[in-house]
């Protein structure tokens, strides 16, 4: 070791052991007497000689003095020799041919507080991200928020990496970012544009590290998920390389593994690697969900090859509709009703699975199987009262309707006896949606719900509102076997579908918890068929079905039908709920004030705005009603009437409680509440 | 009044006066909302805690420094209200023509008397009468700063004849209450030291490494000690009691001020400023935010740095810095004695935009050779009381990995390994930010800007790189 890195090691230890002990540090004074060899070597070194040998001379009082000046010393000289170079033969140059067009004009004062709650892992609020998008959408172009952005995502679901990632791929993919506005469900979701950053992908694959931890951690998954959504098919020779190290690295497949066999669906050069790679069980079903996205018919006779061996190998091409394929499954699907039929089983389970895969076929053999179901129905009934089987039949055949239409299945359909018809009522009423204008769809039904009763009206409501009908009550049946089979959640993001967007409806159902949306907002988003849904729901709704909803009082389902540039509809949609409000059947406990307010919402949202007693008229309805619940829909109504109006109605509500409220303390509870709450003047 | 919520954020000390200011806006506390016709004022009611509202009013006779008065008891300037205001501009509210109140028309009218004032006396050829200090009381000063130097050295002493290792929780305490009598020997830089040697040692209880530091803490201040003793000593002797250019003074806790620079001539005139980098450091032992950023001299390519202290106490009072990312044009630039970097000040400056030009011209004043980069970082951080880091600008070759290590190469292949500096903390880490944009033409021949710091554990010198400046931008990888 250097004699004066030697020194300074002994001169700290003395200054944290105490100068009273240099006497008793022999290897201090063998550092000395070294010293003194080597002093006469240079000017320099000769001073560091003198000065400890001060060290050792000096009296009590100065000794602190001369180690620190000679700590000074020896550090000063060790300084001047120290090192920069590094030398090794194993130099990696980066890949400079990609051109990073990079912004950073961002302020300390703007970015520094995005960046503290990206940085801070124990942070999941979205507020301050989100307060970004709407005020600041610049910042997110700049390369230092987007690093964050990255580092952020992982999949721990908490909104706040949920967002991240959001951000990141309507980064990359050049869409808005969406958010949900709660607080005016005139525009539930606006879209914040912002500009696409065609370096995304660079960053993220500079993000990628190769080593076992990070490629079996959950972050590595996040990244690679978004590379894959974002560069598609641009980036394949990525994922072949992944996967080779992959398979290098880890001892057996992960979820990385799986998404990056996935990921080559994007170019259907990979199809032949991707059959080899289905031989192998390892990968489970991975390579068949990413072959299924290439044409089927080029590769039948593997397909079918599969479902021989297989099976469930037909879900992955249920909206394939090949007849060899078809009777392949017709066929067991015929076995397992035998054993059903024959007693031998009494669960369903199977041929609920089976059914699934007969989606959108038209073969003979199909529909074959449909009539024998319907045929059998007392059977299946003693073994299951729910008849789930043909709940799931009917949603079945309504999607093979919604992706193409066959006529085989509409024929079938038409041809159903009364009992049966009515089995499968949602199938044929979609049926007659999709092949009948709206005015012969109307005649053929609308006596026939009017007549029942309140769920049966329910039941076509929400189908016969083309757009969101359709989605609400059936997409979730519609996505449940999306081909992505390594993710736990099933359901597309509600709000990417069609006609949702601008529904108060939805924002009912998110306010109130409703359990479906919740998921919807924090799962993972994923391609679904929404196209051929959508294509075929073209009829403009016929008006007189709202005044048989309006009959039927079907309060949740109206909302679905306000379309605000229709002023006639939303006066009688709008009139409906004041007449709601004013006839209140509701009991008085704590779901009423919820009630309330969405009849009250729904009567602004469709202009009718007759606002200006309906607060009075309530409170009249309930005995000695809480002059907090007053107060609270006061305030609800703060936005929807001017301050005269609402002031005047107030002072109506006190006069009201003067005059009719036997309980004085309500009277005075009530005058001191809309006080407070600046409702009425002095 | 065209403004922007830029522009509102540039006028507020901090993010969260901005924060206060919107949610005042957007409540609605504002009434009576009125300007004059010329558009340079506007004022208005706002809804306060107390039951009269206060009276808020922004004059925008001169649009870059709007002058804020506000009748709440708020010490902040500009207050809440004042911010909360220019969002009722920002977002184009109806405002009343009305007549200039009075009160504004006299404070304006005493501006302009001042202003007026102050433009006499500069065309007044008449030298400045410079106020006299009494000699015998800057002498008396001097003798207690001594005698305070001789206590600290007492102190230092005692502690390094039984070992850094004694103390403990309670004999740290006891340091830290000594520590504070220094300020009665108008000895607050050695009040700095003690206090950073009581931090280091309450922290060294876990870790014995940073007792490294603490000694390093103690060799700067026995440094000091001697120096200043001397120093003093001879200012006695020769009786010369005027204020000199040494950084002993600050060393001390002295504090300059402009027209002390002024007086000493440290001052250059039309400088052209570009900001290469902009950081916010905290200080525990002095419990104060350090905004920082780097210039460079586009005539000379000299580097230097302003620092503004923000103590914690004091953080509503005093405006934040920013980034600038602007030529600024200073018509006086203040500079503070020291090594390499020095600290600097401005009040007058324009700002420009940057143009092709001038990012050509920083290239061209960057350092070819890292050789003589490193070289003049050795001369400079060698010095006891020279910083161990010192901030250059210099040209490379390439960026590459070597032994999973970031490393610059300039046009000889001399090469310097990148690394965070050690005792930062996480927000100015930059090599990973580095490494999300490395895969790209920035990693060759460009110019980086950075701080050679030395770590003396392992007897290196590495480059923590803050920005990367190429022909056409300077990518921040600070802020």
């Amino acid at each position: 070791m250097n004699p004066l890195t030697n020194l300074k090691e002994r001169l700290n230890y003395l200054a944290i052991a105490g100068i009273e002990l240099i006497n008793e540090d022999y290897r201090l004074q063998q550092l000395l007497e070294q010293f003194s060899t080597i002093a006469a070597q240079s000017p320099i070194l000769n001073r560091v000689y003198l000065n400890l040998q001060e060290l050792f001379k000096a009296n009590k009082e100065d000794k602190a003095k001369v180690l620190l000046n000679l700590l000074g010393l020896v550090n000063a000289i060790c300084t001047t020799q120290a090192q920069t170079n590094i030398t090794s033969d194993e130099v990696i140059d980066f890949d400079t041919n990609t051109k990073l067009d990079l912004e950073c004009n961002v302020k300390y004062s703007v970015l520094s507080p995005i960046l503290e709650v990206l940085n801070d892992k124990s942070t999941t609020s979205t507020k301050v991200i989100e307060s970004a998008i709407k005020s600041t959408p610049y910042i997110f172009n700049d390369y230092r928020v987007i690093q964050a952005l990255i580092k952020r995502v992982d999949v721990s679901y908490t909104s706040l990496s949920v967002l991240s990632d959001h951000i990141l791929e309507c980064l990359g993919t050049n869409n808005s970012i969406n958010l949900i506005k709660q607080d005016d469900y005139k525009q539930i979701i606006k879209n914040y544009p912002i500009k696409q950053q065609t370096n995304l992908v660079s960053m993220l694959k500079n993000n990628f590290k190769y080593t076992k931890d990070y490629l079996e951690s959950d972050s590595a998954l996040a990244c690679f998920n978004l590379i894959a959504n974002i560069a598609k098919a641009q980036e394949n020779d990525f994922y072949l390389s992944l996967l080779q190290k992959l398979e290098t690295i880890l001892k057996k497949p992960n979820q990385l593994t799986f998404a990056c066999i996935y990921a080559l669906r994007y170019n259907e050069e990979n199809a032949d690697l991707l059959i080899q790679l289905s031989k192998q069980k390892s990968y489970k079903n991975i390579p068949l969900a990413a072959l299924s996205s290439f044409d089927v018919t080029k590769y039948l006779d593997f397909w079918i090859k599969q479902i021989n061996e297989d099976i469930n190998a037909a879900d992955f091409i249920k909206n394939t509709d090949n007849s060899i394929i078809a009777d392949i499954i017709a066929n067991a699907i015929q076995t397992e009703l035998d054993q059903i039929i024959n007693g031998k089983k009494t669960n369903h389970y199977i041929l609920h699975k089976l059914l699934n895969y007969t989606c959108a076929k038209t073969s003979a053999s199909i529909i074959a199987v449909y009539q024998r179901i319907l045929d059998n129905v007392t059977i299946l009934k003693e073994q299951d009262r729910s008849l789930e089987v043909i709940k799931n039949l009917n949603l079945i055949i309504i999607k093979g309707l919604l992706t193409s239409c066959p006529k085989s299945l509409v024929e079938f359909l038409q041809a159903l006896n009364k009992k049966q018809k009515q089995a499968l009522l949602k199938a044929c009423f979609v049926a007659d949606l999709l092949n009948y204008d709206a005015k012969t769809v109307y005649k053929l039904w609308a006596e026939d719900v009017k007549l029942k009763n309140k769920q049966y009206a329910e039941l076509f409501a929400g189908l016969v509102n083309n757009k969101n009908g359709c989605y609400l009550n059936l997409s979730m049946y519609f996505v449940d076997k999306v081909i992505t089979p390594y993710y736990k959640d099933d359901f597309t993001p509600y709000y990417q579908l069609e006609g949702i967007v601008n529904s108060p409806y939805f924002e009912y159902l998110y306010s109130h918890e409703n359990r479906y949306l919740k998921k919807f907002y924090s799962s993972k988003k994923y391609d679904i068929f929404d196209e051929t849904v959508s294509r075929h729901i073209k009829e403009p709704l016929d008006q007189r079905w709202i005044d048989i909803f309006i009959q039927a009082e079907l309060k949740h389902i109206l909302p679905m039908f306000i379309n605000t540039d229709d002023k006639q509809l939303c006066t009688k949609i709008g009139k409906f709920y004041y007449d709601q409000l004013a006839n209140l059947d509701l009991p008085y406990n704590n779901k009423l004030i919820k009630n309330i307010s969405f009849y009250l919402d729904m009567m602004h949202y469709c202009s009718y705005n007759k606002f200006d007693d309906i607060i009075l008229i309530i409170c009249k309805q309930y005995y000695n009603f809480d002059p907090w619940y007053v107060k609270i829909l006061l305030e609800k109504i703060k936005n929807f009437v001017d301050e005269q109006s609402l002031q005047k109605q107030a002072l109506e509500i006190l006069n009201y409680y003067d005059k009719n409220v036997t309980r004085n303390s309500l009277n005075i509870h009530l005058k001191h509440i809309l006080k407070e709450a600046n409702l009425i003047k002095e | 009044m065209q403004i922007d919520e830029q522009y509102i954020i540039e006028q507020a000390t901090n993010a969260n006066a901005v924060k206060n200011g919107k949610a005042l806006s957007a409540h609605g506390d504002f009434s009576n909302l009125s300007k004059t016709a010329d558009d340079s004022l506007y004022f208005a009611d706002c809804k306060g805690s107390g039951k009269n509202p206060y009276r808020t009013s922004i004059d925008f006779l001169d649009e870059k420094a709007p002058i804020c008065r506000c009748s709440c008891p708020s010490r902040q300037f500009p207050c809440k209200h004042a911010i909360g205001l220019m969002f009722e501009i920002l977002a184009k509210k109806e405002f009343k023509i009305a007549q200039l109140p009075d009160d504004i028309a006299q404070k304006r009218a005493k501006i302009a008397q001042k202003e007026a004032k102050k433009a006499a006396n500069t065309n007044n050829t008449e030298p400045k009468i410079i106020k006299k200090t009494n000699n015998a009381t800057k002498a008396k000063k001097i003798k207690k700063q001594l005698e305070g130097l001789d206590k600290a050295q007492l102190l230092v002493n005692e502690l390094l004849l039984h070992g850094i290792n004694t103390l403990n929780s309670t004999s740290v305490k006891h340091y830290k209450d000594l520590a504070k009598d220094f300020a009665g020997y108008y000895l607050i830089g050695v009040q700095n030291a003690f206090l950073a040697l009581a931090n280091e040692i309450e922290n060294c209880n876990a870790d014995t490494i940073n007792y490294s530091k603490s000694i390093n803490i103690l060799i700067v201040l026995n440094d000091v000690i001697q120096k200043s003793k001397q120093f003093l000593e001879h200012k006695l002797e020769t009786k010369n009691y005027e204020l000199e250019s040494n950084e002993l003074f600050e060393a001390l806790g002295g504090i300059y001020k402009l027209e002390d620079l002024e007086r000493l001539g440290s001052y250059k005139d039309n400088v052209n400023l570009v900001q290469l980098s902009f950081d916010i450091s905290y200080d525990p032992v002095k419990k104060e935010y350090i905004d920082r950023a780097y210039y460079i001299d586009l005539a000379d390519g000299q580097i230097s740095q302003t620092l503004n202290y923000r103590p914690i106490k004091a953080l509503s009072h005093i405006k934040a810095d920013d980034t600038c990312f602007k030529l600024i044009n200073v018509e006086r630039l203040y500079y503070y004695f020291g090594g390499l970097n020095k600290r600097i000040r401005f009040n007058n400056f324009n700002l420009h935009n940057l143009t092709q030009n001038d990012y050509n011209q920083i290239i061209s004043l960057a350092n070819n050779e890292l050789s003589t980069v490193v070289t003049s970082v050795k001369n400079e951080i060698k010095k006891i009381l020279a910083k161990k880091y010192v901030a250059v600008l210099l040209k490379y070759e390439k960026l590459a990995l070597v032994n999973d290590e970031l490393v610059l190469f300039d046009h000889k292949q001399n090469n310097i390994i990148l690394r965070n500096k050690l005792d930062d903390d996480s927000s100015h880490y930059s090599i990973g930010r580095l490494l999300s944009i490395a895969n790209s033409q920035l990693c060759v021949n460009q110019v980086m800007f950075g701080l050679i710091f030395y770590d003396e554990n392992v007897n290196r010198l590495y480059l923590h790189p803050y920005s990367i400046i190429t022909n056409n931008q300077i990518i921040r990888l600070q802020y």
